[in-house]
């Protein structure tokens, strides 16, 4: 969702499909984002040759200050995923209604915490 | 939203972060060094439920889920409160902390999306209140979150702190809400005192529930705000979806997404 609004925010439409299926499937709009999608693939799965050769690709691909950001994006991410599921928080009510689309295109419904991250609210389906 | 202060942070475990990133292939921001020093200066002080040594064994169990084949067996099998086991746990752990705790927070690690509220009740039932849970679960994900942080940027895990003797506070924040997660949470307005510095009427009506998740222990949220503001965007420009870091927002956005895909997570 933010990342699409964001996206808007300078005049851009992007796909999201790489969220999900991962970096072959990355927006080219969004520069480096293949390498900085493999990066999280292998900080959050990888062993340890893949994730050294992610973080070379990504330090080709972007600035050492970027590199930073992108590491703690990744680890910021990894509590903030523990926290939703750990503590059953709903939506915020005002991302329901505007990610319903996306949700259905994504196949988001699908995740198992969906079932506590929509609480009350209908989760539709084809 | 909680400032970062000096006093907050213990000189020589700042010394230590500080070295870890040295070993970087780059130079790693200070605001970082400064937060994570942060968060592990207060994960080896008394918290509002377990003592300083305590938290900081949940914090080696954080790590030792990672390679517990237990959890790896658990994380299969079709329920995972059906199988039984042992879980390989972190030597310091051992008299310290208790088996439903430990199996717990190994959960918190490895297999979060399947914690349910009857889960949370059990360990009530054991001893152990939403408070403990709470706090346990703050101390994972700073964990968690510092280390992922450390093996993307290939440097060491910090070391865990010496613990701060002292005893649990027992307190619990105002004006708590029930009903709207597993466990209660404050209301979205400013805090009652003590805690009045997590959020200002401000930003009480927006405030994300990811924000307001731990805010059953103030502490947690006060170690939630200070990774955010380092490693994501800081909290007052959450909504500013034109507002990145070195990395542009779709480019932060990307890398949210993509973390969240892979952990299964919906929200």
């Amino acid at each position: 969702m933010l990342l699409r609004v964001s996206a808007q925010s300078i005049g851009e439409e992007v796909e999201l499909t790489g969220v999900v299926e991962g970096a072959e499937s990355v927006d080219e709009r969004i520069p480096a984002g293949k390498e900085l999608t493999a990066f999280a693939d292998a900080v959050v799965e990888g062993d340890q040759a893949t994730l050294d050769a992610a973080r070379t690709d990504l330090l080709a691909a972007v600035s050492p200050e970027q590199f930073v950001d992108a590491a703690g994006v990744v680890g910021n991410f990894e509590r903030m995923v523990r926290i939703a599921d750990g503590i059953g928080i709903s939506l915020d009510p005002n991302f329901t209604d505007v990610t319903a689309d996306m949700r259905e295109d994504l196949g988001l419904n699908e995740f198992a915490s969906a079932v506590h991250t929509l609480g009350n609210q209908k989760v539709t389906t084809e | 939203m909680p400032q970062i202060t000096d006093d907050q942070r213990d000189p020589g475990i700042l010394a230590n972060v500080t070295n870890d990133f040295a070993t970087c292939k780059v130079p790693v921001r200070e605001d970082m060094a400064n937060a994570h020093a942060v968060v592990l200066s207060r994960l080896a002080r008394p918290g509002a439920w377990w003592t300083g040594a305590e938290r900081i064994c949940i914090a080696a169990e954080a790590r030792a889920a990672i390679t517990c084949p237990f959890c790896v067996e658990r994380k299969k099998a079709l329920s995972p409160y059906t199988i039984e086991g042992k879980h390989t746990i972190d030597p310091m752990t051992e008299g310290v902390l208790t088996e439903p705790i430990i199996a717990m927070v190994h959960m918190m690690v490895t297999d979060v999306t399947r914690i349910t509220q009857k889960a949370i009740e059990d360990l009530a039932n054991a001893g152990f209140s939403d408070g403990h849970y709470v706090e346990a679960l703050g101390i994972v994900v700073a964990i968690r979150s510092m280390d992922q942080t450390c093996r993307g940027l290939g440097v060491p895990v910090h070391a865990l702190p010496s613990p701060v003797a002292g005893e649990p506070t027992g307190a619990r924040p105002a004006p708590l809400v029930d009903g709207e997660a597993y466990v209660p949470m404050l209301a979205r307005e400013q805090p009652h005192a003590p805690d009045e510095d997590l959020w200002g009427a401000d930003f009480a009506k927006t405030i994300p529930n990811v924000a307001r998740a731990l805010s059953l222990v103030p502490d947690a949220v006060r170690d939630w705000f200070a990774l955010s503001d380092v490693q994501y965007i800081p909290a007052g420009k959450f909504g500013a979806v034109n507002e990145g870091r070195n990395l542009s927002r779709p480019q932060i956005e990307l890398l949210a997404g993509r973390v969240s895909a892979l952990n299964d997570c919906f929200y």
